[in-house]
């Protein structure tokens, strides 16, 4: 017989002071609206917990952490009102990059292997660091892809571009990009390299 | 679930079906499970639960932890786990 549910118990409301949650390996059919209730929450990880829902979590203001990487989640109800710094939700089934509320604080964004129609709303976290959207079935780079000045590392390879922004060559504080395995022409791929090596020599470009 | 049995987080801790290896630092490193008790040792502060069967739903009476950390490790089911004892018996 089996003894697995799966289920992560009610019980879980008991733990009023857990700040750090983190299920890695472990699958998970269902987690427990309890979660809502831990209000000192800072940390959220599920990884690899074949996770297709999570109970609305708007109210854990304190979260600034929320990695569920390697999962089946579409979409995450109460996202959009966290504060957060970093999101991570590589290998997931999302189509659009989720708008947070606050905007400032976000510094790491992934959401590597997931199918998004596009990438448009990076350009409203202005103090992103480094972005992760590779294999994501992209087909363009946002125009103003410029406005993250502060932004380290960009990771879009493994998507559909033909083409990349102008502006990408005004990210005065990227140090790696990688654009390998898209749709670029050679010509094209020539032209790229020699602009990084005329504007952005500092940049570790892989094409 | 009754966690008035317990007297405290240590009796808890002895009443899982597997050890518990209390350590000074998480960064200690371990294959099996782990747990940081707070400073005055009233109570785990932290915990790590990995490759183990089951978690057990005594874990819950851990009131006061802060960091909850399970690996490779499966819930427990306690309706089938009920009916298990009652096939048994």
């Amino acid at each position: 017989m089996n003894i697995y549910l799966d289920i992560v118990p009610d019980a879980l409301a008991n733990l009023k002071t857990l700040k750090s949650l983190r299920i890695q390996f472990t699958p998970i059919q269902k987690m427990t609206n309890q979660l809502a209730t831990l209000t000192n929450l800072e940390t959220i990880m599920c990884l690899k917990c074949s996770l297709t829902h999570l109970p609305d979590i708007s109210n854990l203001h304190k979260i600034k952490l929320l990695y569920l990487p390697l999962n089946n989640l579409t979409q995450i109800e109460g996202l959009s009102n966290l504060d957060l710094i970093a999101l991570d939700l590589a290998v997931n089934n999302f189509t659009e990059i989720p708008i947070l509320k606050n905007k400032e604080n976000l510094r790491f964004l992934s959401l590597t292997d997931n199918p998004l129609k596009n990438a448009e709303p990076i350009i409203f976290y202005p103090n992103l660091k480094d972005i992760y959207l590779n294999n994501a079935m992209l087909t363009s780079v946002p125009a103003a892809i410029d406005k993250l000045q502060e932004l380290e590392q960009l990771r879009i390879d493994g998507n559909q571009l033909t083409n990349l922004p102008p502006g990408i060559l005004n990210l005065s504080k990227l140090q790696r990009l990688d654009v390998s395995r898209n749709l670029f022409s050679l010509d094209y791929i020539e032209s790229i390299k020699e602009a990084f090596k005329k504007h952005r020599p500092a940049t570790m470009l892989t094409i | 679930m009754d966690c008035k049995q317990f007297t405290n987080d240590r009796d808890v801790l002895r009443q899982f079906p597997f050890p518990v290896k209390l350590i000074r630092s998480m960064y200690e490193y371990s294959e099996k499970s782990t747990a940081q008790m707070s400073e005055d040792g009233t109570f785990v502060e932290k915990i790590i639960i990995k490759n183990e069967n089951l978690v057990p739903l005594i874990l819950f009476c851990l009131s006061n932890v802060t960091s909850l950390n399970l690996e490779f490790t499966q819930f427990e089911n306690g309706t089938f786990y009920l009916l298990n004892i009652i096939n048994f018996i």
